[in-house]
């Protein structure tokens, strides 16, 4: 176990009666990772975490958990897991401790140490004061971070949620990324899945999904350039003649475009393999052919124009 | 194997939850309050009926009259002058039947003459035909035996005597009926809902995630379930020979061990309903078609051998009610032992391990 990947999926399809919702997704996720899987709605997503978690058979190719294969070995993964469902899956009758209990109780957690745990877990998802109110009385966002605190209770080694910061408040998903950060530091391997474009940039590496195919995956830099064979530098140069010339010349600059030109300066978009790197060497690459920069920075591209980008949906 | 968990969040969510106390705790206890309300007790009932004497002088038509309401279960609504004016009642169900004395009846007896008393019954009343004619025939051969014994003719005297008696009240001959109705659709309704409610809240998705076997699931539950319907079995048992005077003639410890056997029966079937429903509305609806047959073909409503063989052999030998209401009427009524009625237990202990395997092999635990 200790050199098996946490999840892989070899060629994974899964097909509800005529609907294919997931075609033929490969990918790993190493142990300690924080990985993310990305995509808008109906995805896909939700599908491949349940046939990871064993809950769907696939119709066809491999998933394994630690090098165990799913769904045929849910038993001896299950107790490696914790798993945050979309949709609060909880007892809305009993109350939160009872929730808690119940699940370290399904889980074998030894006699002895169940009250501990569950007390250093209410108070670390700050759920102390609402102990012995029934679930179903919290609102959205404690909902969340009950379900969250209740997956933890056995201390997997592989949290998998869905969707967890979907619908709950700005302050709480800043939170939620931050509960995620200190579980990854303490070497706990997560899965998340969103639809939120800004929050997959916490991760370390992710899959981008779109109608059940994987369209990109890496690091979220990596999925950037990908997504535009490259990165962005946008610089404004004093007017001078024989501009477009000169910005052709420059060895490492693999296209670009004019935005603006108004009286005294022009601004360029330049396709570079690495705006930092290539920033410099623009600069000077300008300066020597006699044209003046009055300013030149890197275009922030977010993973949000990313997947536009590579769903077409941008030009 | 990781039964107990399961135990305690059902009990707690049974206990919690006001309609499933209100149905397995409530209902069954106010059931039998009705019933003995409405069966129990000692004093007599009876139907009403019209008479017509058309021969008010003689002395061995007021000598009938009287040992027909002798009978139990009829008694005297109204005395009429004529026999259509007794028809007349009968036709707009004022009573359920009429008794007509011919003219000269007395008269016709003392010179020997054949005679006859006409019944009216309404064949539309169900039991009425029957309990008048009957009243009838008893009070005719009473006369006789009186009439022969005074003009010394031979006379054969009928002697009634009763197995499993000297009495069974009403209440006691319903009884079985009753328990048999609480202890099988209540808890088969209510169990039937539980693994469809998980699925459609949406908490089977985290359950199944868990180190959770389908025996700890079904098993757990089936526990609870029982925990709590014996509970209230014990109840309802108690408010019929506490309240209403019900007499166990065998053990009781007898008759609540078999009782909890029907019990787990009903739950099995229950549990199975639950895994095959898609949603609880469908079990809802599956337990009550199965319980229809039941009520019709388990020997609820007539004998058994009255129901045609091809009924009798697969439907009503397959029903947990038959054997139930056979063996708690041998121990209740006729004083048996639970050894007594080993086949019975046999046939209902059988059909819950098949009902209970069947829930685990068909239990999925997968979603979709």
């Amino acid at each position: 176990m200790s050199e098996a990947k946490a999840i892989v999926l070899r060629n994974v399809t899964k097909r509800f009666k005529d609907v294919v919702a997931v075609n033929n997704v490969s990918f790993e996720v190493e142990q300690g990772e924080l990985f993310g899987l990305l995509g808008p709605n109906a995805a896909g997503k939700t599908t491949t975490i349940r046939m990871i978690c064993g809950l769907l058979e696939p119709t066809s190719g491999t998933v394994m958990v630690y090098g165990y294969v799913q769904p045929r070995d849910r038993m001896l993964v299950s107790r490696m897991m914790g798993y945050v469902p979309q949709h609060f899956s909880l007892y809305e009758d009993l109350t939160v401790y009872e929730n808690m209990l119940f699940y370290s109780a399904v889980y074998g957690v030894p006699y002895s140490v169940r009250r501990r745990r569950i007390e250093r877990l209410l108070d670390r998802f700050l759920l102390t004061e609402f102990k012995d109110k029934l679930a179903g009385q919290l609102s959205g966002g404690t909902k969340r971070r009950l379900a969250l605190a209740t997956a933890l209770v056995h201390n997997p080694s592989l949290v998998i949620l869905d969707e967890p910061t979907a619908g709950i408040d700005p302050h709480l998903r800043y939170l939620f990324w931050r509960f995620f950060e200190e579980l990854r530091d303490e070497g706990v391997t997560l899965l998340v899945t969103t639809h939120y474009m800004d929050e997959a940039e916490f991760c370390e590496r992710l899959v981008l999904m779109r109608a059940g195919r994987v369209i990109a995956q890496g690091t979220p830099r990596e999925i950037k350039r990908q997504a535009l064979r490259g990165e962005l530098i946008e610089v404004t140069v004093r007017n001078s003649v024989l501009l477009s010339e000169a910005m052709a010349g420059l060895p490492f600059v693999r296209g670009f475009r004019l935005l603006e030109r108004d009286g005294s300066t022009a601004t360029y978009v330049l396709l570079v393999d690495d705006a930092e790197r290539d920033l410099v060497r623009v600069l000077r690459g300008l300066e020597a052919r006699g044209i003046e920069v009055v300013t030149i920075s890197p275009i922030y591209i977010s993973l949000e124009d990313a997947f536009l980008s590579l769903t077409g949906g941008l030009a | 194997m990781n039964l107990w968990p399961v135990v305690a969040k059902e009990l707690k969510q049974l206990v919690r939850d006001p309609r499933s106390l209100l149905m397995n705790v409530a209902m069954p206890l106010i059931v039998m309050l009705l019933f003995g309300a409405g069966y129990g007790g000692h004093e007599s009932r009876a139907i009403p009926v019209a008479v017509a004497n058309l021969d008010p002088e003689g002395r061995f038509s007021w000598e009938l009259i009287d040992y027909i309401f002798q009978t139990p279960g009829i008694e005297p609504a109204c005395y009429v002058d004529s026999e259509e004016e007794a028809i007349e009642l009968v036709r707009r169900g004022e009573v359920y039947g009429a008794i007509i004395i011919p003219e000269h009846f007395s008269d016709d007896i003392m010179a020997g003459k054949k005679v006859y008393v006409k019944v009216v019954v309404d064949a539309a009343a169900p039991f009425a035909p029957v309990l008048i004619t009957q009243s009838v025939t008893t009070a005719l051969y009473y006369l006789q035996v009186s009439i022969a014994e005074e003009q010394g003719t031979v006379a054969i005297e009928m002697v009634e005597e009763t197995v499993y008696g000297p009495r069974i009240s009403t209440m006691e001959s319903f009884l079985p009926i009753t328990m048999g109705l609480l202890l099988h659709l209540v808890p088969m309704t209510l169990i039937s809902l539980s693994i469809c409610r998980e699925k459609e809240r949406g908490t089977y998705e985290q359950l199944i995630m868990a180190p959770i076997s389908r025996w700890d699931i079904i098993g757990g539950k089936l526990a609870a379930y029982t925990i709590l319907s014996l509970a209230n079995m014990l109840g309802t048992l108690a408010i019929a020979v506490l309240i209403f005077d019900v007499r166990v003639r065998g053990p009781l410890v007898d008759l609540v061990l078999f009782s909890t056997l029907f019990l787990m029966c009903s739950l099995s079937l229950g549990m199975l309903v639950s895994v095959v429903s898609k949603n609880q509305l469908q079990a809802l609806g599956t337990s009550i078609f199965l319980f229809i047959p039941s009520l019709l073909f388990s020997g609820v409503i007539s004998p058994v051998e009255y129901i045609s063989p091809a009924v009798r052999y697969t439907m009503t030998y397959t029903m947990p009610m038959y054997y139930f209401l056979r063996g708690f009427r041998a121990i209740m009524l006729k004083g048996y032992t639970l050894l007594d009625v080993w086949s019975e237990c046999l046939a209902l202990g059988l059909m819950t391990a098949i009902y209970f395997s069947l829930a685990i092999i068909l239990l999925r635990m997968r979603l979709g």
